[in-house]
């Protein structure tokens, strides 16, 4: 990877490298996505950002300022982010579930001077938003859609030289031990990616039609829609799908080659196998990632499908993935094996590797990581060893060089492919007029299902554990948290077991949960 | 009545029973996620028997629920 890195010219756009490369290489009538009944070509693609590009900075746009993309996957977005990009800017995507405050947050922090959204979304949520930045607001939708814009627009400026090392884009972390943090990565990191993950563990090609669960402002769905198929002249399938149902009609009217799911979707479509039964006849290839995929549903997935799921690990940090199983190679349950051109550690306390088979601190070195969190020089410093970083994930790797994730080192967990931190569910079931105190744990059956979030409860003295309790404590949790983070199960107890620091023991619950 | 099944789905997934209402929307005002949609349609199946897919791109009224549940109740060979 040394070599292809160090082959990339000092002057580099990664949206002039893609756009042009297309079209270099004869792909410009190639499907670049499908969206809904549109079907936009590399050619089509290449005028729309150029025309972005133009537009952004009619408006003022100057290099290295940030444009916010607070979209569904569209073709607005994709243009958006190139066309910023094209122009020497610096796209940030925003996850359209972020809370009102969280928007307000970002939008503040990378002072963004232009925001593209959707009208329903500025008029009716974003009304409170402030942020003096801000210069300009492009609407999807509304007197003037961003697309009819681009359609009269005709400046369609070169390229900015930019340089391989300076940012491209911006990625938030989904903030769950406090606010998000923006990660810088730079304009070669995508093709890192690419190459090592895209190319050489995928096998993406140009006849691949990619379909992700995962969206374009999370790690993960970024390379999946917008890098990875583009770095081969492949297509994809920009969806708005958001359950089992939806994905399962999008794979029978698309037909794609190549499945990027997670763990939770890929629970949901076997659920509903009795249901709506999914055609698979035209995927060659299932990924996952996001979190760890049970190996039940890995095995139930081959047993009703005939795939394998070829599971991997990455972070925001790094981009998108750097451990995984490969086809006709997977271990069910595990995270697989470098993908090479990442160095992937298991280290004891001191630093140093541990032998196969004992658990450490999982260490990733590689091209791909991010310059640094913005303005957040702390959390850079203490994230970053060089070209490495520690992930906060604790893993093993067996003697064949399998990686097994054995937990996190902060008590944060997954649900649904999202981080959870226990401490914000335990603020707001500690409101309960019942709850003396409570503790928040993960349960996987020990990795066998999917993660489900358990309340360990302890009431107020004239209060009485009984069912019609527990489901008011329920309602309760579910108005005041998103639902993915409400509890499903709550056990109440006497006393919640602490350390001798007086912090609640939560190893000592879930130990006495797996055992129950 | 389909539209007490459906009523018992929704109380089993915390959903208060206030909330319930023919013009309640499922995830405008129900706020239900993904994973609730599908737990929906599973826990038609087992009552009902019926398949109902119900796909989150329109957001639905109850009512309109218990009408896609009539539709595939009259569908289904008995």
């Amino acid at each position: 990877m040394e070599q292809i890195y160090e082959q990339l010219p000092s002057d580099f756009n990664i949206a002039a490298y893609f756009i042009l490369g297309n079209l270099h290489k004869g792909n410009g009538e190639r499907v670049a996505f499908y969206y809904r009944d549109e079907k936009y070509t590399y050619r089509k693609v290449a005028s729309y950002v150029r025309r972005s590009a133009g537009l952004l900075c009619e408006l003022g746009l100057e290099r290295e300022n940030r444009v916010a993309i607070l979209l569904p996957d569209t073709p607005e977005a994709v243009f958006a982010f190139w066309g910023a990009i094209w122009a020497g800017a610096v796209p940030v995507p925003i996850n359209t579930a972020c809370t009102v405050d969280d928007i307000q947050y970002i939008l503040q922090d990378c002072r963004a001077k232009i925001l593209l959204t959707t009208q329903e979304t500025w008029q009716q949520e974003l009304a409170p938003v402030n942020s003096k930045f801000l210069r300009h607001i492009l609407l999807r939708d509304g007197e003037q859609p961003f697309l009819s814009l681009l359609d009269t627009a005709t400046n369609e400026p070169t390229p900015a030289i930019t340089s391989g090392d300076e940012p491209a884009c911006w990625l938030y972390t989904s903030g769950s031990t406090g606010r998000s943090k923006g990660v810088i990565h730079l304009h070669k990191s995508m093709v890192v990616c690419a190459e090592l993950y895209g190319k050489n563990i995928l096998n993406l090609q140009a006849d691949d039609i990619v379909y992700s669960v995962a969206k374009i402002p999370f790690a993960y769905g970024h390379g999946n829609n917008l890098y990875m198929p583009m770095a081969v002249g492949a297509g994809v399938v920009l969806s708005d799908a958001a359950n089992a149902f939806d994905v399962i009609a999008d794979i029978h009217r698309y037909r794609p080659t190549v499945l990027h799911g997670i763990p939770s979707m890929y629970a949901g479509i076997l659920a509903v196998q009795d249901i709506t039964p999914l055609d698979v006849s035209s995927l060659r290839l299932c990924a996952s990632a996001a979190e760890q995929l049970p190996a039940t549903i890995w095995h139930k997935w081959r047993e009703t499908y005939g795939l394998e799921i070829c599971e991997g690990i990455g972070t925001t940090e790094l981009l998108h993935i750097f451990l995984s199983n490969r086809p006709g190679e997977c271990r069910p349950g595990s995270s697989g094996r470098p993908v090479p051109g990442y160095d992937v550690r298991v280290l004891d306390d001191n630093g140093l590797p541990v032998p196969p088979g004992e658990i450490g601190s999982l260490q990733v070195r590689g091209k791909s990581l991010m310059l640094g969190y913005w303005n957040r020089l702390k959390e850079t410093r203490e994230a970053l060893y060089g070209e490495s970083m520690m992930t906060g994930d604790k893993y093993l790797c067996d003697a064949d060089g399998y990686f097994w994730f054995m937990g996190r080192k902060d008590d944060l967990f997954k649900v649904s492919g999202q981080w959870i931190s226990p401490f914000e569910i335990e603020d707001v079931l500690l409101k309960h007029p019942s709850v003396l105190d409570v503790a928040i744990v993960p349960d996987s059956d020990n990795g066998q299902h999917l993660t489900h979030v358990v309340a360990y409860i302890s009431l107020k003295s004239g209060f009485a554990s009984s069912p019609d309790l527990e489901d008011n404590i329920r309602k309760f949790a579910k108005q005041g948290l998103p639902h993915f983070k409400a509890p499903k199960t709550i056990h109440f107890l006497e006393k919640l077991p602490r350390t001798p620091t007086g912090k609640i023991h939560r190893k000592a619950l879930l130990k006495a949960h797996q055992l129950a | 009545m389909v539209i007490d099944a459906l009523k018992d789905i929704l109380l089993d997934l915390g959903i208060p029973e206030e909330s319930i209402t023919d013009t309640a929307l499922l995830r405008k005002d129900l706020q239900l996620d993904s994973t609730e949609t599908v737990d929906i349609s599973l826990g038609l199946k087992r009552r009902l028997g019926v398949n109902v897919k119900l796909e989150s791109r329109k957001d639905m009224t109850l009512a309109e629920v218990c009408d896609m549940i009539d539709k595939a109740m009259a569908a289904t060979p008995s």
